[in-house]
């Protein structure tokens, strides 16, 4: 979290629209966000190096057997 | 009142009537009525001066912005006049944001539609984020993301699945880190999201690519908050997985039906 950090607060009873610093439980929220959403991008990497690992192997043995995948 | 004239088949006095202003005047008011859309300041407004509507009657409110019809359908209903599109907000992010909070989101109506088109400051291997959003703060969430990518000709599909999570996946962002002018667009539906009887949840579409030239991902996928939370959705935070949002990006919240 960086000190330029800030949400876009649309209320939209009245319209409008107001640039802030996020309060100190937003600030937590972001954090748990982003902390849930890098260990996805983590296991969907590894997830696709396996799979492509896995598919290199059986190309070795089967040629043009990627092409199925 | 002997003769009617006109497409709104006015009554007319004939020259023998006796001269009677006020009959006049509210005949001329009651044909009127058919004809003018009342604005009114507030709901209370219009519940004073209109406070048993009949079948398509019409009405402006200012404090709001929106028209209004009522339908004799369904027990009768007021419905937001026109059609049964309604924009809410839209955030137009002027420069780097976190996350979009939208408040007090009406719910006079029946569906919710999000459309959403992003880059984000995010630097992932993949060159794109997905786009998240909360409707509570509670780890209820859990979701199914089917994911379709491709790099050139090579296409391949992966599942991704969380549950008992804060944030939930509604789409995706492409990455502003790279040197092409990628974006992600996602659209997402929040059935029956003012209901206060069964769990909410929404179901997804999303792209981002490059502009085409190598990279496109295509994604989707349904949520759904656990039975406990029941509460009718009137906040709703949108923001990327792991960055902010880059000036440009759009996100626009609509009603749909009544």
């Amino acid at each position: 979290m960086t000190m330029q950090e800030q949400v876009l607060h649309v209320d939209c009873a009245s319209g409008e629209q107001t640039y802030r610093a996020p309060t100190d439980a937003e600030a937590e929220q972001i954090a748990a966000r982003r902390a849930q959403f890098a260990k996805l991008h983590g296991e969907r990497a590894s997830k696709a190096e396996a799979k492509a690992a896995l598919l290199a192997r059986l190309e070795t043995d089967y040629p043009g057997v990627s092409e199925l995948f | 009142m002997s003769t009617t004239y006109g497409k709104a088949s006015w009554p007319i006095p004939s020259l023998t009537d006796a001269p009677n202003a006020t009959t006049m005047v509210q005949a001329i008011a009651t044909q009127l009525d058919s004809f003018v859309i009342p604005k009114y300041a507030s709901s209370a407004a219009q519940a004073a001066a209109n406070p048993a509507p009949a079948d398509g009657d019409k009405w402006y409110r200012t404090d709001l912005s929106q028209g209004f019809q009522f339908r004799n359908v369904n027990g009768g209903v007021t419905v937001p006049d026109g059609d049964s599109w309604s924009y809410i907000n839209e955030a137009v992010i002027t420069t780097t944001t976190t996350q979009v909070i939208f408040t007090s989101i009406p719910q006079t109506f029946r569906h919710l539609r999000l459309y959403v088109a992003a880059k984000d400051n995010s630097v992932t291997a993949a060159n794109w984020d997905f786009l998240t959003c909360n409707w509570d703060v509670v780890s209820n969430y859990g979701y199914n993301f089917m994911e379709l990518s491709s790099v050139g000709a090579t296409g391949t599909v992966t599942v991704s699945y969380q549950n008992a999570v804060a944030n939930c996946i509604c789409g995706v962002v492409w990455g502003s880190h790279t040197t092409d002018p990628g974006v992600g667009v996602s659209t997402v539906d929040f059935p029956y999201y003012s209901g206060t009887t069964l769990a909410h949840g929404l179901t997804f579409q999303g792209m981002t690519s490059d502009t085409g030239s190598t990279q496109v991902y295509v994604a989707g996928g349904s949520v759904l908050s656990e039975a406990a939370s029941t509460a009718a959705i009137t906040t709703l935070t949108v923001a990327p997985g792991t960055g902010s949002f880059v000036a440009g990006s759009i996100v626009s919240l609509y009603g749909i039906g009544a």
